[in-house]
């Protein structure tokens, strides 16, 4: 799958093995008579495999294969990281030599090495010497010996590793150049520490990181386990890595991450991590807040990047979005990533609208200039469509709630005029963003869900009223919140209408008027409805 | 009349009382077309200046759908606040113009709730659209709201039953 990323894993790269001795000088040993030959050799390499030569009384010959390199498992479906060796025994009577080389096979998939062109590793590192010689020619190195070889040939024994006896220092090996640094963690499996280092290399290669010995030793033979840690980003309302696979989220759905040091999905606590930063790509919001008054609303875009964790909302869809997150541990610099692919609801607002006269309004309530009269169809009536994207987003929760919001745009302004002793005039004016009187807008529960409308209207009824205008110019939004989510805006709807009406003593008269026919919907993008203050408590002056 | 009497009088006349400022009643006003509104207070003792929360519900027990212009309650609502001297004071601002109006129904047996907010630190005077910025006095207070609504085609008005509120 190409897009699948797969954990970086350390694999024997090569390998080349020799046990040679002259003379028995046990007769009894494994029953063989004196004077008994062994020479075995083993040269191979992980994309070709290898060869074996073993003679010996009887005579024996064959071949063996690395294991794939793509997942670290060998064809017998076991995990091949083992305990490694390295050994330089040479006498008279016997030769004992043992090369393995180590690497990391990274993650390197395609998308990923086009974003990011170099990955960091942190490589992990402990090795154990032998107290005594290891030689060939005793009952216990013959085993020992062919332990690595019959795994990789013919995999009929387990997983059961020898490991040197002797911790070594980690500080007394090096790692491409690299003394390791003491992480103070002990391996369990022969004592030693493990030790670190940082591996840098270009996205999709493999990387030499076979530790090398900077010491003397007495046997000069030891042991050797190497692991690569990562950073991973996990799911931190399920625990689940992130990093190897590509998300699918929906916008809206909260997106709680965590950033964790990990070692063969096994997470390190005992090395600690400092300096976070995660790099979040898309328009992501951490809060949209409408005051409780309903007064104000506002975008809440900035959140905590230097934490561990990062909790957030995506608005807008991508795919391939790629999230980082780097921290330092021991003064290295190492960075994880994770793969998402944003979806979002496919939606569609559809607009019918009546027009504006003077009559009673759509209630047949009061008198006025109405957008929308005498209990006839509505000023504008708002419907939609939303269909939801295919896939296994939110936990599976494909539930969600449509919403919608008005705001009024500047600038309203509303007149009415009184003949008294001398004309009053009083106005009404928003020359900000306003919303539109609630929020929710809410749906009307007469037309069908989730259907919604609005007939503006400026009464006339009143006493010794004589004139009466209005201009409105308002934006309806449609909503988007998927289950324990956050809203998010899909579609708006920019619409108007206006009218005027005068009585000079012979009865109303409507002298201007204008609206928005059917106006057309428009993707809201990543644009929210905001505003300062509500038309309701705006007062006539 | 024995002491007893007028004793027994007036703790009938302050349970009746104490009945209608009760905070919980359920009391609805005149059926108006078999449509009724009810208000209710949490707590019948008010603070000068403060906020008045007022439960409001209207139940369509008729056999028609009615109509409800929907803005917001306080737009929708006429509150009204008469004092023992008879003076109203009008604490809704007076339903003139309209940016949100839906056109919204109760459909037969139906019945729907609304909280409406008012200040008592303004009143409206009308024909007047701007609010009069004074605290209504201390005193003893008849609460009542009301609201339109249509039914085939026909304009009614309901009323709320009254809630005895006191302003200290």
């Amino acid at each position: 799958m190409l897009n699948q990323l797969q954990s970086a894993t350390v694999v024997a790269s090569d390998y080349s093995g020799v046990g040679y001795y002259v003379w028995m000088t046990n007769a009894n040993d494994m029953g063989w008579s004196n004077g008994y030959f062994q020479d075995e050799t083993l040269i191979g390499d992980y994309l070709s495999g290898g060869t074996w030569n073993y003679s010996d009384n009887y005579g024996m010959a064959g071949s063996w294969v690395m294991p794939s390199v793509e997942d670290g498992i060998n064809s017998y479906g076991w995990l091949f990281s083992p305990t490694f060796e390295y050994a330089a025994l040479d006498d008279a009577n016997y030769r004992r030599i043992v090369q393995t080389k180590v690497m990391i096979v990274p993650q390197g998939m395609v998308p990923l090495a086009t974003t990011q062109p170099t990955q960091t590793y942190l490589v992990l590192a402990s090795a154990a010497s032998f107290s005594r010689p290891i030689l060939p020619g005793s009952r216990e190195d013959f085993y020992n010996h062919d332990y690595f070889f019959n795994f990789i040939n013919v995999g009929i024994w387990s997983q059961q590793w020898y490991a040197g006896n002797v911790p070594l220092p980690p500080e007394w090996f090096q790692i491409n150049g690299q003394t390791l640094v003491n992480s103070g963690i002990i391996n369990s499996s022969d004592g030693s520490v493990w030790g670190l280092t940082v591996v840098s290399a270009p996205s999709g290669a493999t990387v030499d990181v076979t530790p090398t010995m900077t010491h003397a030793m007495t046997n000069n033979d030891y042991t050797f386990r190497v692991e690569v840690g990562r950073l991973q980003i996990v799911d931190a309302n399920t625990g689940t890595i992130l990093t190897t696979q590509t998300n699918t989220v929906i916008v809206g759905q909260q997106m709680n991450l965590k950033c964790q040091l990990m070692v063969s999905n096994e997470v390190v606590t005992s090395l600690p991590l400092a300096n976070f930063q995660w790099t979040v790509p898309g328009y992501a919001i951490s809060n949209y807040v409408v005051a409780t008054d309903s007064s104000s609303a506002m975008v809440v875009t900035n959140f905590p990047l230097n934490n561990s964790n990062v909790v957030f909302y995506w608005v807008d869809g991508a795919t391939n979005r790629v999230i980082q997150c780097s921290a330092t541990v021991q003064c290295k610099t190492i960075t994880g990533q994770a793969v998402f692919n944003v979806l979002r609801p496919t939606a569609k607002v559809m607009t019918q609208t009546s027009s504006v006269e003077l009559g009673y309004n759509i209630n047949r309530t009061f008198f006025g200039v109405c957008f929308g009269t005498n209990g006839g169809a509505p000023g504008i009536l708002f419907s939609n469509t939303v269909i939801m994207p295919l896939g296994n987003y939110n936990y599976g929760n494909a539930n969600y709630i449509l919403e919608w919001v008005q705001v009024v745009t500047p600038t309203y302004l509303a007149t009415v005029k009184f003949q008294g002793t001398n004309i009053i005039t009083y106005t009404k004016m928003a020359t900000n963003v306003v919303l539109d009187t609630t929020y929710p807008y809410g749906f009307d529960p007469s037309f069908p869900y989730p259907d919604t409308d609005d007939s503006p209207c400026i009464a006339t009824d009143l006493p010794q009223e004589i004139a009466a205008s209005v201009t409105q110019n308002s934006e309806m939004w449609l909503m988007f919140q998927p289950a324990n989510g956050q809203s998010v805006p899909l579609r708006t709807v920019s619409w108007n209408c206006s009218g005027a009406a005068t009585n000079s003593g012979a009865g109303w008269v409507l002298t201007s008027r204008s609206w928005s026919t059917n106006p057309s919907d428009a993707d809201a993008g990543t644009t929210y409805p905001v505003w300062t203050n509500n038309i309701s408590t705006i007062p006539f002056q | 009349m024995t002491k007893k009497s007028l004793s027994t009088i007036f703790s009938v006349f302050f349970l009746a009382t104490a009945c209608i400022a009760q905070s919980t009643n359920n009391l609805y006003g005149k059926s108006v077309q078999e449509v009724q509104l009810s208000i209710s207070v949490s707590n019948s003792v008010i603070v000068v200046g403060s906020e008045l929360v007022i439960s409001a519900e209207i139940k369509n027990l008729s056999t028609n759908v009615i109509y409800l212009s929907e803005s917001s309650p306080e737009m929708d609502f006429n509150v009204l606040l008469t004092s023992d001297s008879g003076k109203v004071y009008k604490l809704t601002p007076p339903a003139v113009v309209f940016t949100r109006l839906l056109r919204t129904d109760l459909k037969p047996g139906e019945s729907r709730d609304w909280i409406i907010h008012v200040g008592i630190n303004k009143y409206f005077e009308p024909p007047s659209l701007v609010a009069t910025d004074k605290n209504i006095e201390p005193g003893d207070y008849i609460l009542k709201a009301t609201r339109h609504f249509s039914k085939n085609n026909s304009i009614f008005e309901l009323e709320s039953n009254l809630l005895k509120v006191q302003i200290k």
